[in-house]
């Protein structure tokens, strides 16, 4: 009994990588040596950037939850910018491929352009911005993230930068000036 | 080399040279292709920093995510035959004309800085014994009576930023105040707005500020290329001048370029309504009145309009016949325009009393 309860818990998260719709019951109930059998690539890839954030020599992070990412600019950058006074954000609905424009941001005479650190498909958009864009930029890797993709190729992650080294990085631009 | 070859490593030669070139100043004053350069060269060129210049004929020019209607009076710019035309660049709207000379840095962007481009254009206006001076928000203005000369707007993107700007020499002052002020009423918009200054001239000659600014430019870039090692370019004499000038500017004319794939596409972009006018950011209009020749009837109007077009439309009348004849047309999808009336008109024949509430709408886009 506890072990198919845990089972189910822990499987929560998986379903929804699958994208079963018509998710078998019979996947609930079975054993969890059953259910790792039928772990694909894609969950294996996904699984082992269950919960990380990367980031972009663009100053743009994603924060990834499965196969979602939640995409958005980076303090760093928030800073730079200062004070936002609007943010153009790309179409629901729409595929973007790591690197492709996916909006700006504009402050008080800059307009920042805003590239996506993934590919896939933009399934949400942060409509409170419209009215309040400068959350962006008051607490970008918080309430002031840009949209959410659901990811296509997780391996992509591999590329970006972790927070480490995205700090150096930024060190390293700051010494520059 | 045989003629075929000469002409061939000539063009290519000129295609080079203007990749690379340092100072790029536009000899056409057609606003379209001179945004539409200033966006290839910033897009094509390899040379780590480089200065664009041009004028253009009258021209409103609004900033990437601003509204037309809250910026400026279209209708008496089409009336006059002004260019409405939307930047890709943040910022305000800017009124162009034939007096003022519009400079624009462009940069790789390890080297992007707020106010370097400023610091070049007050060396080049002290050269000319202008005493001006940057407020803090990045705009020259004079020293003496705080007037703004210069308006700016910065673009950032992947390796390569730009700054560019205006520059008042001899515009039509009276002309900026008349073409930008709108007189469209109710809008309630979440576009980017404009910060009003009080603007002046400052009365140069328009070579002689171009010069001023090309050599501000290529001393700074000498100097950054070659870290100190020739710190200042001594051009003493004509034929050092010229050959130094003949090297690092390029002037192109709209002729040589506007057949350039990138340069003609973007040139139509430009010119479209739907990067105009359907690139406004949403926006709402809320107007009320109660003396319409309709027998003491009240007339309220709520519309919304996004990217561009009419999204909902709801009129409210205490005279409910005619609230339902004007609700009854085919609003939703119509473009935000002057004439989108008349359009409506072709089917069907209005009473008299909503041929008036239709003449107030229309008079008040």
């Amino acid at each position: 009994m506890l072990a198919s309860r845990v089972c189910r818990s822990g499987l929560g998260s998986l379903r929804s990588a699958l994208s079963l719709k018509s998710a078998s019951p019979f996947l609930v109930r079975s054993s969890p040596s059953a259910v790792a059998r039928s772990f694909n690539a894609f969950q294996w890839r996904a699984a082992n950037f269950y919960s990380t954030k990367r980031f972009t020599k663009q100053h743009e992070y994603v924060q990834v939850d499965g196969e979602m990412g939640t995409v958005g600019i980076s303090k760093y950058a928030a800073h730079a910018v200062g004070e936002v006074v609007y943010v153009e954000l790309p179409e629901q609905g729409s595929s973007v491929k790591a690197g492709d424009g996916i909006g700006s941001v504009e402050s008080v005479k800059s307009a920042s352009d805003v590239y996506s650190p993934v590919t896939g498909e933009i399934t949400e958009i942060n409509k409170s911005l419209t009215d309040t864009p400068q959350t962006a930029g008051e607490s970008p890797e918080d309430d002031g993230w840009l949209c959410k993709v659901k990811l296509s190729s997780p391996e992509e992650l591999e590329g970006l930068l972790t927070k480490e080294a995205y700090d150096e990085y930024c060190n390293e631009v700051d010494a520059t000036h | 080399m045989d003629l075929r070859a000469r002409l061939l490593s000539e063009t290519s030669k000129q295609w080079f040279k203007l990749l690379h070139a340092k100072v790029i100043v536009s000899r056409s004053v057609d606003p379209y292709f001179n945004l539409a350069l200033e966006d290839f060269l910033y897009s094509n060129s390899k040379s780590a920093r480089s200065l664009v210049l041009y004028t253009n004929t009258p021209s409103v020019i609004i900033g990437r995510n601003q509204n037309p209607w809250v910026e400026a009076n279209v209708r008496k710019c089409r009336s006059n035959l002004i260019n409405i035309i939307r930047r890709k660049s943040g910022g305000g709207t800017v009124f162009h004309d034939l007096g003022n000379v519009n400079y624009s840095l462009l940069a790789n962007r390890n080297e992007f800085s707020h106010t370097k481009g400023a610091e070049l254009i007050l060396k080049a206006l002290q050269e000319l014994n202008i005493e001006a001076e940057l407020n803090q928000r990045h705009d020259i203005v004079l020293k003496e009576t705080k007037q703004k000369i210069s308006g700016s707007a910065y673009k950032i993107s992947k390796g390569k930023t730009y700054h560019h700007g205006t520059m008042l020499l001899d515009s039509d002052l009276e002309g900026i105040s008349r073409y930008l002020k709108s007189t469209t009423k109710g809008i309630i918009s979440k576009g980017v707005s404009s910060t009003r200054s009080d603007v002046a001239n400052v009365k140069l000659a328009r070579v002689d500020f171009l010069k001023e600014a090309i050599i501000s430019f290529l001393q700074y870039d000498n100097a950054r290329h070659s870290s100190g090692s020739n710190p200042t370019i001594s051009l003493n004499d004509q034929e050092s001048k010229d050959s130094f000038f003949g090297e690092n500017i390029m002037f192109v004319d709209s002729n040589d370029l506007a057949g350039v794939p990138h340069i003609m596409k973007t040139m139509q972009e430009l010119k479209s309504w739907d990067w105009t006018f359907g690139q406004t950011p949403f926006f709402k209009q809320f107007i009320t009145t109660n003396t319409l020749p309709i027998g003491n009837h009240m007339v309220e109007l709520d519309i919304s309009i996004r990217h561009g077009k009419i999204e909902n439309f709801i009129l409210t009348s205490s005279n409910n016949r005619l609230q339902q004849e004007i609700m009854n047309y085919p609003w939703k999808g119509m473009a935000y325009e002057l004439g989108f009336i008349n359009s409506l008109m072709i089917n069907s024949i209005p009473s008299s009393e909503a041929l008036v509430v239709l003449d107030w709408i229309s008079k008040n886009i």
